[in-house]
């Protein structure tokens, strides 16, 4: 049995790179730090003198603004805490239960102002849909990300990832092992999906996973939403945006998520368990990227640079896997 | 980053064990799966 540990290639990745375009930032702004260095055309930390002069001018900018970063989704709020504290600069996170889509909309909606998010944590169909809007950037750890994980201009970088699975509350349903079980009358109104599939990388993937469990491809995912139309029509799907909220309370008996969420749902539930269904097995990895339009492109800078060293399993309330740990498959 | 260790040991073993070969839609597949979302999500589920 292939299990997590013998991670396969994620080679058909690497033809990504080709498609990310690379546009020049805008400068409507005077982002020039300083020293003299404009950050919003800076490709590493080395364009600012040092790692330690990138700090400084970030620490000038004082803010850094983030949107769709829940606290519970991938020790997102401790990795925002430690980074204020680290570094002295306030973080301002947007809308944190938003999709990908709505970070973009947000992107264009509130360009000019200081109030557009700096970064992006985007699924992998809207960041590509959108690679004209990043700044390319390179961390100094640039060299240990597979090239699979990156583009190669430094447009976007896979930070971390996981499968797509069905968490449920062994207290309230009976045990999963299929996504077939969930059409049966145990599950009436009880299987949310976390997000709408048209804007968040999360339910794509889902709609994904039931498309391959029913006879689907990644070329047709048509049976996915068939699966859906049937989950509806049994009365079994719950209209809810699960979180980790949800889960805690019991609104939510079964969802369809991300293993390393509804992993660390169950650190709060006992009687959680997820699994990734054997027949739909579906990997997907989030994108990080700068906002060529960035309020606060050292700022931006930086994050990139932090997001690049924590190790979001390390510390508790995360069990996302960071990329650079697929590496040793 | 195993071999670096700087993963937690118990954190990464409390994930749910993958059994198969795992799909990973490549861009155009990602594209063409994303028109049909939005041509017939909403007709489905609204």
């Amino acid at each position: 049995m292939k299990t997590r540990k013998t991670f396969v290639s994620l080679a058909v990745l690497a033809t990504l790179a080709a498609a990310a375009g690379c546009a020049a930032p805008e400068q409507e702004a005077d982002t020039t730090t300083e020293s003299g260095v404009d950050a919003a055309t800076a490709t590493s930390a080395a364009d600012f003198g040092s790692m330690d002069d990138l700090i400084k001018a970030a620490q000038d900018e004082g803010e850094l603004n983030v949107i769709a970063l829940p606290p519970d989704w991938a020790n997102y709020g401790e990795m925002i805490s430690t980074f204020e504290e680290k570094y002295d600069i306030t973080v301002n996170s947007d809308q944190p239960d938003a999709a990908s889509q709505d970070e973009i909309n947000a992107a264009n909606d509130l360009a000019g102002t200081d109030k557009a998010p700096d970064v992006f944590d985007l699924g992998q169909s809207v960041a590509l849909a959108n690679t004209d809007m990043f700044a390319p950037y390179k961390v100094e750890t640039w060299d240990d990300i597979p090239d699979e994980f990156k583009d190669a201009d430094g447009t976007w970088v896979n930070d971390y990832g996981g499968y797509m699975s069905i968490g449920y509350d062994s207290a309230k349903v009976p045990d999963v092992t299929s996504l077939q079980d969930l059409l049966g009358p145990e599950f009436k109104g009880a299987v949310a999906l976390n997000g709408d599939p048209t804007q968040a990388g999360a339910a794509f993937s889902g709609v994904m996973m039931a498309a391959i469990a029913n006879g689907g491809s990644a070329d047709d995912i048509a049976p996915g939403v068939d699966f859906f139309s049937d989950l509806k029509k049994a009365g079994n799907f719950l209209p809810v945006d699960p979180d980790s909220g949800t889960i805690e309370s019991g609104a939510t008996p079964v969802v369809i998520d991300w293993d390393y969420l509804g992993s660390a749902a169950a650190a709060n539930v006992d009687t959680w368990k997820t699994i990734v269904p054997e027949e739909a097995v579906v990997a997907g990895y989030y994108f990080q990227a700068i906002n060529a339009d960035a309020p606060h492109p050292a700022a931006a800078r930086l994050w990139q640079e932090f997001l690049s060293t924590a190790t979001r399993a390390r510390t508790s309330g995360s069990r996302a896997v960071p990329v650079r740990s697929a590496v040793t498959r | 980053m195993n071999e670096a260790g700087t993963i937690d040991a118990d954190l990464w073993g409390a994930l749910p064990e993958v059994a198969g070969e795992p799909v990973i839609p490549t861009d155009d597949q990602t594209v063409k799966a994303g028109e049909y979302l939005a041509d017939n999500w909403s007709k489905v589920i609204s």
